[in-house]
């Protein structure tokens, strides 16, 4: 046997899918082959710490994010400006967390408009680029409207429910708040030395994303957190 | 407007060749896993009842069957496309993509045999549109996002005695295709029947490409003394 079979004959070894005839070959030229007894020897143990490699966690943010995506599906009646009974998102009766989808629809607009912006930054050709940049600025302006909006309304339904909040965790979000609020402005003042730089304002957008999944992860802490005093009232 | 309707819209608008490349390789996933419904299901480790029963109640828009989903696949999904990333936050993102992606396109799936093929051959054509996308980029751009928590700061974190630190960065320099079958097969321990599925490849490219990757890790590990 030559060392090219039975490099395919080790690989198929080191999975267990080698037997009979085939690994008796394989036995005797490894028998003679120091180089190919190397390889099996390899091998095994690149596939063994494969299968000890760490297995990567995504945080709670990723569901989050993508039940935001999914009531913003739902929220498009709204968008188009067609009546829809109010039904609470998020499990909280508040009306202006609608605009929590929008600001998901926002991010897919964000993704888009950046992926265009920086190629169009990267392409240099003023013919065809000129329009079409226009056109992306155009749309970042839409989505850091609909992040205006969204943060305004989850502002204001997070402050409404302050109080159900254990006072420390209150004041982590608040100083959360004070950091990404601090990192707006910075990019705000960026964007408005350079409007047209599309990269300053990826990076306005990805404050205001931050900002809106914090809004989102104190909401959601305020509901459980209601939902347990409710539990603890219903035991009493 | 779902959002991956609302992304057609938008790359019809742009005239954007990346979106559109990327739109279609998704639509391409979503017509291969019609497809797929030919051969039948060969996802063994899947509880196919259970899925079943989930995708049926998601596609009714049952907002629990779906996070039900989402747990069900969120760590496989997210080491795989961790791994071409290389970066938490991108690879949260990416994630993101990809469930809101089948989320929204779940009323298309017709049998759910072929639904974790499906979900993991988004998850790729969604990785390779992001190397791609940061290959065209170039080393122009520094995202905030890759200044932490990379693979390789990680890998560094490991015992030296250990291979895992290594073997993550050998893993690394392998082309995407060879890093994708090389971590489903290797790492998450999927059947080669199943990779070709999700590939779109033969049963026989799967197993060289292998191949290909654990010598191509090999030479990685040796040239590092790692083994």
């Amino acid at each position: 046997m030559r060392c090219r079979r039975a490099n395919e004959y080790i690989s198929r070894s080191v999975d267990g899918e080698l037997a009979g005839r085939q690994a008796a070959r394989l036995e005797r030229h490894l028998a003679s082959c120091g180089e190919c007894r190397a390889l099996l020897e390899d091998l095994r143990k690149i596939v063994g710490g494969a299968t000890e490699l760490d297995q990567p966690e995504p945080s709670d943010r990723v569901w989050r994010n993508i039940r935001t995506g999914l009531a913003a599906a739902d929220v498009k009646p709204l968008v188009e400006g067609i009546s829809l009974e109010p039904r609470p998102l998020f499990g909280l009766g508040v009306p202006a967390l609608r605009y929590a989808g929008a600001a998901a629809l926002a991010v897919v607009l964000v993704v888009s408009g950046v992926v265009i912006g920086t190629r169009l930054g990267r392409q240099g050709t003023p013919a065809g680029s000129d329009r079409g940049e226009k056109y992306t600025l155009a749309k970042l302006d839409e989505a850091e409207r609909y992040y205006q909006q969204a943060i305004k309304s989850l502002g204001e339904a997070f402050v409404s429910q302050k109080g159900v909040l254990v006072p420390q965790v209150a004041e982590l979000f608040d100083r959360n708040l004070a950091v990404i609020d601090a990192t707006i402005q910075a990019c705000r003042r960026a964007v408005l030395e350079e409007p047209d730089d599309l990269q300053a304002r990826s990076y306005l957008l990805s404050a205001y994303t931050e900002k809106v999944t914090l809004l989102d992860s104190a909401l959601d802490l305020q509901r459980r957190d209601r939902e347990t005093a409710g539990k603890g009232k219903k035991i009493l | 407007m779902s959002a991956s309707s609302l992304l057609l819209a938008i790359q019809g608008q742009f005239g954007d060749n990346t979106l559109r490349a990327e739109y279609e390789s998704f639509l391409e996933a979503a017509l291969e896993m019609e497809r797929d419904t030919r051969g039948g299901p060969v996802w063994g480790t899947a509880d196919k009842a259970r899925l079943a029963e989930l995708v049926e109640r998601g596609r009714d828009g049952d907002l629990a069957a779906m996070e039900s989903i989402y747990e069900m696949f969120k760590r496989p999904v997210f080491g795989l496309i961790y791994r071409h990333a290389q970066n938490q936050a991108v690879a949260e993102d990416l994630l993101q993509d990809v469930f809101l992606k089948i989320f929204s396109n779940l009323r298309n799936v017709r049998d759910a045999g072929t639904f974790p093929g499906w979900v993991f051959r988004i998850a790729l054509n969604t990785s390779y549109s992001y190397l791609r996308q940061k290959k065209a980029q170039g080393d122009k751009l520094v995202s905030l996002d890759d200044l932490g928590g990379n693979v390789e700061d990680r890998a560094s974190e490991a015992v030296e005695k250990d291979l895992r630190g290594p073997l993550e960065q050998a893993i690394q320099t392998l082309a995407p295709r060879l890093r994708s079958v090389f971590i489903l097969h290797d790492v998450q321990g999927f059947k080669h029947e199943e990779i070709a599925r999700t590939l779109g490849c033969a049963v026989g490219t799967s197993k060289s490409q292998l191949f290909k990757a654990r010598i191509k890790v090999r030479e990685y590990l040796r040239a590092k003394k790692a083994v």
